[in-house]
């Protein structure tokens, strides 16, 4: 990711808006491997996840792309491979390559656009059991 | 159950912000025992949630949300959402004071031909389509996930 642009998706959602970009993220890539860019501990799948406390994910499109991520590092053939999930008290920043794939393009829109939908904003009323 | 584990039930519930499940219950003494029961209908446990609760407080926040007014077979289907599931198909069919029909199928992102049904004709399950995340990607519609909402006060 030589160059990349950051995202800023304004949410207050905290732990719930980094669930859905992972959700979104094994959508958009199905053989996606993912890693915690703290700690390192990486996944394979979603529910392998623990969210308490975490704040950054790596994702990979693919176990050879994470394998050369490793290898190469931010290397011009890897781009469109990587996806870079940052959450902060203020959003989740989503970190691209500069020319993204239209695949990528399509995934931050649609991410975007589902964290300003209504269950992401709005207030509802409480229910007793 | 012991009442270490009842507290610590309640504990999770207040710590989770839907301290109102248990107050708003009457008598209100009995609000952990009818929680503990509509748990078991769906075969879960208060320790279930708690377990999940360490790793991922997010995801029972929003099942504690319908746990007091879905069916045991939709908390079922809300559980294995939250645990990975994804949503594959919903067929909702509604006619003013005749008919509700929910059908929602799942599948496994391990094995696309592995997948789960879950109905009702109870309206008040209708409550769970309010939870799903809602996407598009690349034009295409997606539900995927399940989320608390962002009830008043909490």
């Amino acid at each position: 990711m030589i160059g990349g642009r950051d995202v800023i998706i304004p949410t207050r959602r905290g732990p719930d808006a980094l669930d859905l970009a992972v959700r979104a993220v094994c959508r958009l890539w199905p053989d996606a491997v993912m890693e915690d860019a703290i700690t390192g501990e990486g996944f394979r799948r979603y529910r392998d996840i623990s969210f308490a406390g975490r704040s950054e994910i790596l994702a990979f499109r693919d176990p050879h792309s994470a394998a050369a991520w490793d290898k190469l590092g931010a290397d011009p053939s890897l781009d469109g491979t990587l996806i870079h999930l940052l959450l902060s008290d203020a959003g989740l920043t989503v970190a691209i390559d500069a020319s993204p794939p239209p695949e990528v393009t399509s995934f931050v829109e649609g991410l975007g656009q589902s964290l300003r939908q209504d269950l992401f904003a709005s207030t509802a009323t409480r229910k007793a059991a | 159950m012991s009442q270490i584990a009842v507290d610590s039930f309640e504990t999770l519930i207040r710590d989770a912000g839907e301290g109102y499940l248990i107050d708003l219950f009457r008598p209100r003494e009995s609000a952990l025992a009818h929680l503990r029961r509509l748990l078991a209908d769906a075969k879960l446990t208060p320790e279930d949630l708690l377990n999940e609760y360490k790793h991922n407080p997010h995801k029972v926040r929003a099942f504690l949300q319908v746990l007091a007014t879905a069916s045991p077979r939709m908390l079922v289907m809300v559980w294995r959402i939250l645990h990975g599931m994804q949503v594959a198909s919903v067929e909702m069919e509604y006619q003013a004071r005749s008919k509700f029909h929910l059908r929602v199928r799942l599948s496994s992102p391990d094995d696309p031909a592995g997948t789960e049904q879950y109905e009702s004709t109870d309206i008040d399950d209708a409550v769970v389509l309010r939870h799903l995340g809602v996407m598009k990607m690349n034009g295409h519609p997606f539900f995927d996930g399940f989320y608390a909402l962002n009830l008043s006060g909490s």
